[in-house]
């Protein structure tokens, strides 16, 4: 693919997402005003007709959609959604309080992933074919079918609930402020610990079987048979030559985990009620907060976007041989 | 769970045995009956509570919002009552009902449509600056413009002015009897020198946004948790702040909260942790009146239920005692047909009921023409329940109209979408839960006249009965109480006859607390403002002088 071709897509699929924002929570039943008046277990309130219209107006949803949809497309390029409607709060600051929080689960996430992904899966290519290779390779495969609400659950419930080891959720001790930063980040982890292990539970599979897989690939190549009679020892025929070529392709699926975990985050957050933006998006979901859902949208895709136009530009970086391919190419 | 019942109610028993023996030789020794006046160990444990100041409560409820009056959130009654923790009214509400608060006194013309409210002297805003008169008649004026955002309709004032610096008149268009309670008791007043130069208060986040005069400020707002601390404000008019901090933290799970010590005290209609957490130590109080009502909205356009009498067999053919029973346990309360709790000042004891009755229910189907198949199955009538929820009582009505013929499907939706059906009367019966009930009754206007906009309360659509929109409308004139309620048990005959709604039950809440952390809670007579049956009324944790 060329690289005009390549921009042109990426302007394409940007385009195309920006329209579906607009459209997309608007073709949900119900609108924001339906929710703030009608308020399930605890309704009692009577929002009366001129304060009603005082909202529609307040929050432009008496103009016309194609007025409404002008609107957005400005705010687009300010950056500037306009006020939540949940939160009564302009839309950036609303997510910008929030996404930290996200990051940091989402991080330590992929850091541990990655890191237990990759190790895990060498140590099954090196035991390929044996009992402990097949042993992890089913129970791998056994956690990644468990949906990662079930995981949250479970664990919420064995290291809160029954050993109260770990807080029940939230992102920190309310109102907590020790001298100290050392005793404040405890409190931070201690927090973090269980949506972090939650959400990398669900994504050590993929990057563990990838690795599994190629490095068993690698392993069968003449190059590696040639640095065994070499007599380069298992250990490091392994960590030397087999894991670095194995590792490769990994780059793209690891770009693209990350970008798809921020939208992961949202059954995690939900469970732990971790103040994030998956918990937030769930929250402006049910209210039909239509800005709160334009900025958090635009920001999961570009989010997503960002990642793969890095994993794009990396790899042929990485690996040389996709790199004369594409001057070919272009030749 | 046995084994343990067992040795728990063993270890009672031994308590008992040892009580009596112990009160029978200090009996013996003091030689009188009357029992003694030394205060038990769980009255002690209160003593610093009734006695002292309280460092700290913590309470669970969920974010509400920025708590100023044009920014918290207006689903559930939340951030109203954050939001009464830093802005006070005219009147209040306690134990016994409306009592003064901003305002000290009031009289009111022999017309019925002038309130002269005298104000309390000495009161200053949180920022220091005295509070005037100026400051009613500008809040009053200032919302008009930009709406309070919760309920009191404004409109049925024609002016406020000042006269003096202690002294407001308000002048109503027409009577309007809920006004002590459900206008000036509800709508907060503002500071002058704060609002009256912000032109867009739902985004106003100023520091001074939350400068009022109530008994707490805020110290800390954490946005994303939804977490909230308030600190007693030393300078309160109205007496001494007993409660110095006060934190609502957002748990997920009240009764876990509580068990795990995250928090002091919790609400909960799950009567299930009420018992469990009652044998843990909690302390527990119901509210009372109940002030709540679980209901069945009927769609009164659908071509077969604008039928009366087809919603009257559907109500004998409810076993609702048997629902409440099962949903709400201890002492249910099934739902009055004419709407108001059993227990409120205001409930009709003469009342039509519709008690459970299959036969009746099946032989009024049969006339009306649904009649049964060969599989006991009447096709002709196929109906539908909107549930907004996990709706247990959808699923027990449909068990219960199974057994007289009739197919009930349930709909499940999300909120948004069905208060949208709600709105578009696109459904045909819907399942819906309020609080409020037991406030002024004034409700009933609002709900059957199409004037509030609670899309819960059939937005927009009016109970087509004019008897009902007389008396309903009557009933908010009369300002003479006993008339008045005469006028609002007649009410009740036209809606039980008629059943645009039939309440399936009174739901009780519960307040689950730690008795030595604090004690003085009550139960708000007709609720906290508009009726909310809850406990952090403000009240509560000030020793207010009178």
């Amino acid at each position: 693919m060329s690289k005009a071709k390549q921009t042109f897509t990426y302007v394409g699929v940007l385009l195309f997402v920006i329209l579906l924002n607009f459209w997309l929570p608007r073709l949900l039943r119900g609108g924001p005003i339906d929710y703030l008046n009608g308020s399930g277990n605890d309704g009692g309130i009577f929002l009366s007709e001129a304060q009603k219209t005082a909202l529609l107006s307040y929050y432009h949803l008496n103009d016309s959609l194609w007025m409404q949809f002008v609107e957005y497309l400005r705010s687009l390029f300010t950056f500037d959604f306009g006020l939540s409607f949940l939160y009564k709060a302009p839309v950036a600051d609303v997510i910008a309080a929030r996404l930290p929080w996200t990051l940091l689960v989402v991080g330590g996430a992929t850091l541990i992933s990655i890191v237990a992904g990759l190790a895990i899966g060498l140590l099954s290519a090196w035991r390929h074919p044996g009992r402990s290779d097949r042993g992890l390779f089913v129970a791998m495969l056994t956690v990644s079918a468990v949906p990662e609400f079930l995981v949250g659950t479970l664990v919420l419930i064995l290291f809160a609930v029954q050993w109260g080891w770990l807080p029940l959720g939230g992102a920190k001790t309310a109102f907590y402020h020790p001298g100290s930063w050392l005793p404040q980040a405890a409190d931070v982890l201690r927090h973090a610990a269980l949506p972090i292990v939650t959400l990398a539970a669900g994504n050590l599979a993929s990057i563990y079987l990838l690795m599994r897989n190629e490095a068993i690939r690698v392993r069968r190549e003449p190059f590696v048979e040639f640095a065994a009679a070499k007599g380069i020892g298992d250990k490091a025929l392994m960590l030397r030559h087999v894991a670095r070529s194995a590792s490769l392709p990994l780059v793209t699926v690891i770009m693209m985990r990350i970008g798809g975990m921020l939208a992961g985050s949202v059954l995690t957050e939900t469970v732990f009620s971790y103040p994030g933006i998956g918990k937030l998006l769930q929250e402006a979901i049910l209210a039909r907060d239509y800005p709160l859902l334009h900025g958090l949208f635009l920001l999961m895709t570009l989010f997503v976007l960002f990642f793969n136009i890095a994993a794009d530009w990396l790899y042929p970086r990485l690996d040389p041989r996709i790199r004369t391919a594409k001057k070919g190419e272009m030749q | 769970m046995f084994q343990r019942n067992k040795v728990y109610s063993f270890i009672v028993l031994l308590c008992i045995a040892m009580t009596v023996l112990s009160a029978c030789s200090s009996g013996s020794g003091s030689g009188s009956g009357k029992p003694s006046a030394e205060p038990s160990p769980s009255a002690s444990a209160a003593a610093p509570a009734a006695g002292g100041d309280v460092p700290l409560i913590r309470f669970a409820w969920a974010n509400a919002g920025y708590p100023s009056p044009f920014a918290f959130s207006a689903s559930g009654p939340a951030g109203f009552l954050r939001n009464s923790f830093l802005f006070d009214t005219l009147t209040w509400k306690d134990d016994q009902g409306v009592i003064p608060w901003l305002a000290k006194s009031w009289t009111l013309s022999d017309d019925g449509l002038t309130y002269t409210f005298e104000l309390e002297q000495g009161v200053t805003w949180h920022d220091g600056q005295p509070f005037t008169a100026e400051d009613v008649v500008f809040s009053f004026n200032y919302y008009k413009e930009h709406p309070f955002n919760w309920t009191g309709d404004i409109s049925r004032i024609e002016s406020v002015t000042a006269s003096g610096d202690n002294q407001v008149q308000f002048k109503l268009n027409e009577a309007y009897a809920p006004f002590l309670s459900d206008l000036v008791g509800i709508v907060p007043i503002i500071p002058k020198h704060v609002w009256e130069s912000v032109d867009n208060p739902i985004e106003y986040r100023g520091e001074d946004a939350l400068v009022g005069t109530g008994p707490y400020k805020l110290k800390e707002y954490d946005e994303a948790g939804g977490q909230y601390s308030f600190v007693a404000n030393d300078h309160y008019f109205k007496g001494h702040v007993k409660v110095k901090e006060i934190q609502y933290l957002s748990v997920d799970n009240n009764a876990m909260a509580l068990k795990n010590n995250n928090v002091d005290g919790a609400m909960t209609y799950n009567y299930g942790d009420v018992q469990q957490l009652q044998k843990e130590g909690f302390d527990v109080i119901k509210s009372n009146p109940t002030g709540s009502a679980v209901r069945i909205t009927f769609n009164l356009d659908h071509p077969q239920l604008k039928d009366k009498r087809l919603r009257q067999a559907l109500a004998y053919a409810l076993d609702r005692a048997s629902m409440a029973q099962k949903l709400t346990g201890g002492d249910p309360m099934v739902g009055n047909a004419g709407v108001i709790p059993t227990d409120s000042p205001w409930y009709n004891p003469d009342v039509k009921q519709y008690n459970y009755d299959p036969a009746k229910a099946e032989a009024m189907l049969d006339e009306l023409g649904y009649t049964k198949n060969a599989n006991g199955v009447r096709d002709g009538l196929k109906l539908s329940v909107l549930v907004s929820s996990n709706s247990p009582e959808s699923q027990v009505m449909q068990e219960m109209l199974k057994k007289v013929g009739i197919e009930l499907n349930i709909q499940q939706v999300d909120s948004a979408t069905f208060n949208a059906a709600m709105g578009e009367n696109k459904y045909d019966m819907a399942i819906t839960g309020h609080i409020g009930l037991s406030g002024d009754p004034d409700y009933l206007r609002q709900w059957f006249l199409g004037n509030a906009s609670n899309t819960l309360a059939a937005r927009g659509k009016a109970f087509a009965n004019e008897q009902f929109q007389q008396l309903a409308e009557s009933q908010m004139k009369e300002l003479d109480p006993d008339k008045r309620k005469q006028t609002v048990f007649q009410m009740q005959d036209v809606l039980a006859e008629e059943l645009p709604t039939l309440v399936l039950y009174h739901r009780p809440f519960y307040f689950v607390y730690k008795k030595d952390v604090y004690d003085g809670y009550f139960n708000t007579y007709g609720g906290i403002a508009d009726g909310i049956p809850l406990w952090d009324n403000k009240a509560a944790f000030v020793d207010v002088q009178s």
